[in-house]
């Protein structure tokens, strides 16, 4: 699986999403992200890529494309969309 | 119409007991600017609120200026609200209204265009009060001071009946055990429309204190920001809020101000309830495990912080003013220590009882002081308590309830061979035949439904229910089942 499968994977799993509503999407944006949703997708993401997360970085993971500029600062390079 | 009690005498009101003092700052807003009790009294007294005096007022109030000012002054003006989340789906608000007809609602400028059938009469601070048309006005029971809901998101139209006496009582005996002051700063974590929400509310209030006020999350850097700002004392988190500061590495965090730690709204693991109180008492800060329902107005017992390490797990013992009773099966008392037997709680925060409809505001006092709480619990030999299980077959979920035989009958009515089980925080569906389609579909009607993350719920495939001589299911074998993880 590709890194960007993986990524976008654990934001339809935590949040039963579909892909297609996940660019653009935003922490509050759905139900289900809420902060005990957050919590979920910082540990389904932490699992997936084998990091763990500084505080900072779970703060500022407001949303599906911010989220992607912070994994990289963890060496996970998710893929453009294809 | 009088109960089957007489109503206990007219007490002291909360709003009462928090002064007339004008200049006095109840809450601390994000921006610096204070709210002060002689705004809340202008409201109060605008002609708008003073019509709804002892008339029913659904409440939907978000933690921010319009919102709990409007609750403070709908006490302060004498009506009886019904507190509701703000973020319940109109279709429910709309079959409470059918329930219940209140004659006012107090909600948010942004859901005003979904009750268009009412009649605009203030609006202040973002919110507006609306008139029903044809408010009738209904025979209220004169104790009756406020409806709380039993299940907080569901929109079930189960609601506890508080009198002031209830609240008043409850916030004083928080106040004494809390040992709070007008020094104390708490910040709103909790939503106002949940009982553990309104006590921090209206505990500090009668302790002089100035309340902390912003609407975001632990994951959202201004709340860091207002704890820091607001020189805030003290935090009240339901076991989740914990799970969240622990994954936010709160002992790294530098929060000089920060003296209490308060938990309710369920069991916590005992493993993460000593992790927080270890760091507190490192740090000298108090940590309080408590325990409580909205049946008594919130709360029931505390453990004493110097305990808290050693004793993690047990919800100590009643608060002041309370008093405990074990009881067995044939409701005869349990006296020795370490003997398991339903948890029945004695005080004056335990409510008149529920309303279900309209007619039953104008009840009086059913419950006489006495709440069997449908825990089972264990007294040690120094007197405190634990929970060791539970009668009812209801769950907490992120501190709300949820009552496992109205999801198991509607998934049963949908043509589902299901059993509903769990702990707090996991709900566990069990689905005879389930193919991972139907699993999905199960969990996100759940979700939609209930307003639980996701992560509350598991919906497993089992062969067959387990089920004893007389047909029934034996839930406690649920848990061994060899299953299938569907969703």
């Amino acid at each position: 699986m590709s890194n960007r499968e993986t990524y976008d994977s654990a934001f339809t799993e935590t949040f039963m999403i579909e892909a297609k509503d996940l660019p653009g999407l935003k922490y509050q944006g759905v139900a289900a992200w809420d902060s005990v949703g957050h919590m979920a997708l910082m540990a389904a993401l932490e699992e997936a890529f084998g990091i763990e997360m500084d505080i900072d970085d779970i703060i500022e993971f407001s949303g599906y494309e911010a989220g992607q500029a912070i994994l990289s600062k963890y060496n996970v390079a998710i893929e453009p969309a294809a | 119409m009088t109960g089957v009690f007489p109503s206990q005498p007219t007490s002291l009101r909360l709003m009462d007991a928090i002064g007339d003092s004008e200049s006095r700052a109840l809450f601390l807003c994000e921006d610096g600017a204070e709210l002060v009790l002689g705004q809340m009294l202008a409201l109060a007294e605008h002609a708008g609120f003073r019509e709804t005096r002892r008339r029913l007022v659904f409440c939907l109030s978000d933690n921010d200026p319009g919102g709990l000012l409007g609750y403070l002054a709908l006490m302060r003006a004498g009506a009886v609200p019904a507190m509701l989340g703000t973020a319940l789906p109109g279709e429910r608000i709309a079959a409470l209204i059918n329930v219940y007809r209140p004659d006012f609602l107090w909600l948010p400028e942004k859901r005003v265009a979904e009750f268009a059938d009412l009649v605009p009469v203030h609006d202040a601070h973002g919110y507006w009060l609306l008139a029903a048309q044809a408010g009738e006005g209904h025979a209220l029971h004169p104790d009756l001071a406020l409806l709380l809901a039993t299940s907080g998101s569901t929109g079930s139209p189960k609601f506890v009946r508080l009198s002031h006496t209830n609240l008043h009582a409850n916030a004083a005996a928080i106040v004494r055990y809390l040992a709070l002051t007008p020094k104390d700063r708490p910040v709103t974590t909790l939503p106002p429309a949940y009982s553990y929400g309104l006590s921090v509310l209206h505990s500090h209030l009668l302790a002089g204190s100035t309340i902390a006020l912003t609407a975001r999350t632990f994951f959202d850097r201004g709340f860091w920001d207002v704890l820091r700002s607001a020189g805030v004392t003290s935090l009240a988190g339901v076991p989740y809020h914990y799970e969240m500061l622990k994954k936010l590495r709160f002992a790294s965090m530098d929060l000089p101000a920060l003296n209490t730690l308060t938990q309710a709204g369920g069991r916590m693991d005992p493993a993460l309830t000593r992790e927080f109180a270890t760091l507190c008492a490192e740090r000298g800060m108090r940590f309080f495990s408590m325990y409580g329902q909205t049946e008594a107005t919130a709360r029931m017992a505390y453990l004493s912080p110097d305990k808290a390490i050693r004793k993690a797990g047990s919800i100590g013992q009643p608060i002041p003013g309370g008093r405990f009773q074990l009881i067995d099966a044939e409701d005869a008392p349990v006296e020795g220590s370490d003997l398991a037997g339903e948890l029945v709680y004695e005080g004056p925060n335990v409510c008149l009882g529920y309303a279900e409809g309209a007619a039953d505001l104008a009840l009086g006092d059913v419950f006489g002081g006495t709440l069997r709480t449908g825990d089972l619990a264990q007294r040690d030999a120094e007197g405190d308590y634990t929970i060791v299980g539970r009668l009812k077959r209801f769950l907490k979920l992120f501190g709300y309830r949820v009552n496992l035989e109205d999801i198991e009958r509607a998934l049963i009515a949908d043509g589902h061979a299901v059993a509903c089980a769990g702990r707090d925080d996991l709900l566990e569906i069990y689905l005879v035949e389930g193919t991972p389609e139907i699993g999905k579909a199960i969990k996100s009607r759940l979700v939609s439904e209930i307003k639980v993350a996701p992560q509350g719920i598991k919906v497993h495939a089992v062969a067959a229910l387990p089920r004893g001589d007389n047909g029934k299911i034996r839930y406690g074998d649920l848990d061994g089942l060899s299953r299938e993880t569907l969703a």
